[in-house]
């Protein structure tokens, strides 16, 4: 897995998602300020930073929940800054949010019709959903009502839903908060698996999953795109640690 | 019982067990008797009203008895005038189904949060009132049609056979049409319920912001719900002027609004049959009462709902369910959803 | 001209008056007070019913209405509101259950009809038209209201814990100030302002059980409209629609007074679906 290739810069065709100048503030909390950031086609990239580093806003920005205050956002060179939020997920951008969000009284498989009928029609919305049922091993709880699973169990199905809906960006914030070590594992298998028909955007803390999934990582720090390396590099540089988790507690 | 049964299975059950019963009463029960459960009909087509666009939607809207009003002012006003009830009916369910698009599409695309959606409508609702009051004056008519203030329109022709003004509906028959549209308008709410676009309904009710992060335009969909609401609230308003042939701005008052929202927060949120429940039960309550006078029916009303919105919020229906599926199913899942879903 | 001028201001400040109780209660608590026309209704009742019996009008209407008013918001907050906080959409339907059982208890009690208080202090004459004393005395209380309530939000240690309450409830706490007292307070103090303007507006209106339905239209789209700034917000609204509803009523006619108000309203929410606040700096009152 460590010799995933490099995402091949393309002149000629754009990036899959660009913003420029992006910048969002609150009153006088600038939360992401003036981030210029690039994803190729199929590229898998994780964000990290210390809380309130500005991740989830910026994905509250992609995702058009938020509407920037300066900049410019591109998804395959067509301009999406001041479009709606369902008109971006049309487009094919997908969302795992921080805290779970799903139906919660509905059942895991109507769960999961909801988010394929949002693109597909006819038999190929049943079909998505046994085939995603199937790659996830939800057999077992999809007669339950996602208000009776667990927290894991929660965004495991979040993650299905996503899945579902068939996107060719997904966004996933901090995917394995609250998973078991085996959940864990479960989903870096699936996000590499993912990675071969979309590109991601991970949010997370746990740096053993960070180096088991992706090869290149931007820190936040600030607001600010502070650095933006290969996974190796920036998860050994002093710099990193220290805004990180303070001094000296981050290079192990 | 019925569970075993598959949905068109239930349906056609239920078809013929009402059809039974629809035939039957007249036989047995007195005038006034049939005559009060015509009325009740028209109220549980308004409440099915509401139960749709609030039960599944999730979209308080204290407007369904403005939509009933204007349809059935839309009822007389055309029936006055063309002597034909056909076209009637179809005005009857037309023009609070286009008011309620241009209204909808204001309040929807300006995306007011469902507190501000509940005040608009009640506004609406009293304005209404005030307005239709005010008509009084010789000039508010509608073609021959005289709105007449406070006081209405009176004598507003029955529904006749199609082309055939002389050949109309008496009680009895009254009483017919009146059952079998409220049957109808349940199977066709059941049945719009199962397709994509009643999934789509639940989904926004369930989780709004999870709806637009899929990529559906939550907006469009609130206002379809709305103007469907809209439709039968106004079918509901033809039957309703049908059964006095007459019609007056009390449809818009507080208190007559009020009413349908405390059958269906009674009866049962996110069903179609306790509202029907709560209809009957409480609007039968409220026509005894309003007979007897010794207590005030508002204040009975307002102390059954506020004791239902702190004590039983559910409702009738989804209580007793939740009580019998807890005792039948104590470990596994419910087999509701899962079947609910695959249909 | 003048009389035009100051039929708009007596409107404008009328509207001002009834919205200001719902305004503060929703502002303040995110509580949807449907029981607002009631609790005007009641000071209009009160205001009757102590002058009747012998009481100074004055008394009646500045002590006796707000203090009983209040006391019918304290009963419920406790009873009720309390245990809704948070369930914004709960807290409205159970109020609106009190309103009903608020009208139909006075309905019980005084009977479906309307009594009256005669006007107090006469009238004048202004530019040879007469002109009712009692109208200024309107546009009086309502700007003197809205500057005290200003006054002890901005300046007093009762209001500065109010609006902390608001902010972080679990902070005031420990401060050592209980939470919950100061909601009953504030929702005392926003029912009391609305038993004021009930029982100042009675003289013109007439005392009537259902009379809050008459109110409550005007009142709700004020507030709405007026969005996030409290004082400021339902002021400007107030301003706008008065001037809406007053012009189309000289110009048109009455019956098209209030349909413009919720045309009026529908427009102003779709530019500015945040409200007339939206045009303020944050944490504007």
């Amino acid at each position: 897995m460590k010799a995933r290739p490099e995402p091949v810069a393309d002149s000629a065709s754009p990036p899959l998602l660009r913003t420029e100048s992006l910048s969002k503030h609150f009153g006088g909390v600038r939360a992401v300020e003036s981030v210029t950031f690039s994803l190729g086609e199929g590229e898998l990239r994780c964000l990290i930073g210390p809380n309130g580093a500005g991740k989830s806003t910026f994905f509250r920005c992609l995702t058009k929940i938020y509407r920037p205050n300066a900049g410019k956002i591109y998804f395959r060179g067509r301009d999406v800054t001041s479009i709606a939020t369902h008109e971006m997920a049309r487009l094919g951008v997908g969302i795992k949010t921080q805290v779970p969000s799903v139906f919660d009284g509905l059942t895991v498989q109507e769960n999961l019709m909801l988010a394929a009928s949002a693109g597909q029609r006819g038999r190929e919305v049943g079909r998505t959903v046994e085939e995603v049922v199937e790659r996830l091993s939800l057999q077992a709880v999809l007669g339950a009502r996602l208000d009776r699973l667990s927290h894991g169990q929660r965004q495991w199905i979040e993650l299905a839903i996503v899945v579902t809906s068939k996107p060719s960006l997904i966004l996933l914030d901090e995917p394995t908060a609250g998973m078991t070590h085996a959940e864990v594992e479960h989903t870096a298998e699936l996000i590499r698996e993912l990675n071969k028909s979309a590109a991601l955007i991970v949010v997370e803390h746990d740096m053993q999953f960070i180096r088991s999934i992706a090869t290149h990582v931007t820190v936040f720090h600030e607001g600010r795109i502070f650095l933006e390396e290969s996974a190796e590099k920036v998860l050994h540089d002093e710099r990193v640690g220290e805004i990180y988790l303070g001094k000296g507690a981050f290079a192990k | 019982m019925s569970r075993s049964l598959s949905f068109p299975g239930q349906m056609l059950a239920l078809v013929a067990v009402s059809t039974v019963l629809l035939l039957a009463l007249p036989l047995v029960l007195e005038i006034d008797r049939i005559l009060q459960l015509t009325l009740v009909f028209a109220f549980s087509i308004l409440a099915l009203s509401l139960a749709f666009v609030w039960g599944y939607a999730g979209i308080f809207s204290f407007g369904q008895a403005a939509f009933f009003g204007i349809g059935g002012y839309a009822y007389a006003a055309t029936a006055i005038n063309l002597g034909d009830s056909t076209p009637a009916i179809v005005a009857g369910v037309l023009v609070p189904t286009l008011f309620a698009a241009l209204f909808g599409y204001f309040v929807f695309y300006a995306r007011l949060s469902k507190i501000f959606v509940a005040v608009i409508t009640l506004v609406m609702t009293l304005i209404l009132y005030k307005f239709m009051g005010q008509t009084a004056k010789p000039d508010y008519m509608i073609g021959n049609a005289r709105l007449g203030g406070y006081n209405g329109i009176p004598a507003v022709p029955p529904i006749n056979v199609p082309g055939q003004p002389h050949l109309f509906a008496g009680p009895d028959e009254m009483f017919y049409i009146a059952g079998f549209s409220l049957l109808a308008v349940y199977l066709l709410l059941r049945w719009s319920l199962r397709t994509r676009f009643g999934k789509i309904l639940v989904g926004m009710r369930e989780n709004e912001k999870r709806m637009e992060l899929l990529g559906f335009d939550t907006r469009l969909y609130k206002l379809l719900a709305f103007v469907v609401a809209a439709a039968v609230a106004g079918f509901g308003g033809v039957v309703f002027t049908n059964w006095n042939a007459f019609i007056d701005p009390h449809v818009f008052q507080l208190a007559f609004s009020a009413q349908p929202i405390i059958w269906v927060m009674i009866g049962g949120l996110g069903t179609l049959a306790g509202p029907i429940l709560g209809t009957f039960i409480l609007s039968t309550l409220s026509l005894e009462l309003g007979v007897q006078k010794a207590l005030d029916i508002n204040l009975l009303l307002g102390a059954i709902f506020t004791f239902f919105v702190l004590l039983v919020p559910q409702g009738i229906i989804p209580t007793i369910r939740n009580y019998l599926e807890g005792r039948r199913t104590a470990g596994g899942d419910s087999s509701e959803g899962a079947t609910g879903a695959r249909g | 001209m003048v009389i035009a001028g100051i039929q708009i201001l007596n409107t404008v400040a009328g509207l001002a008056l009834i919205s200001l109780g719902l305004a503060i209660i929703f502002g303040m608590m995110r509580v949807m007070n449907f029981a607002h026309g009631e609790l005007l209704m009641l000071g209009a009742y009160s205001v009757q019913l102590a002058h009747s019996n012998g009481l100074n009008i004055w008394i009646s209407m500045f002590v006796v209405a707000p203090l009983f008013v209040g006391l019918v918001g304290i009963v419920m907050e406790r009873l009720v509101v309390r245990h809704l906080y948070g369930r914004m959409m709960d807290t409205l339907l159970a109020t609106w259950g009190i309103s009903l059982f608020i009208t139909g208890l006075i309905t019980m009690t005084f009977g479906n009809m309307t009594r009256g208080i005669s006007t107090p202090l006469g009238s004048f004459e202004i530019g040879g038209i007469r002109e009712s004393a009692y109208k200024f005395l309107i546009i009086g209380v309502t700007v003197a209201l809205f500057a005290a309530i200003y006054f002890i939000l901005r300046r007093t240690r009762i209001g500065m814990i109010a609006r902390a309450t608001m902010d972080n409830p679990s902070q005031v706490a420990a401060l050592g100030v209980n939470p919950g007292y100061v909601y009953t307070a504030t929702f005392a103090v926003g029912a009391a302002l609305s038993g004021l303007a009930g029982a100042v507006l009675a003289p013109l209106t007439g005392v009537l059980p259902t009379m809050g339905a008459a109110y409550i239209g005007k009142a709700f789209i004020t507030v709405i409209c007026g969005g996030e700034a409290i004082l400021a917000g339902t002021a400007t609204a107030a301003f706008l629609f008065g001037t809406i509803n007053q012009v189309t009523t000289i110009a048109l006619n009455p019956e098209f007074g209030e349909v413009a108000l919720l045309i009026g309203a529908l427009l102003m929410l779709r530019l500015l679906p945040e409200g007339l606040s939206s045009l303020f700096k944050r944490k504007a009152l």
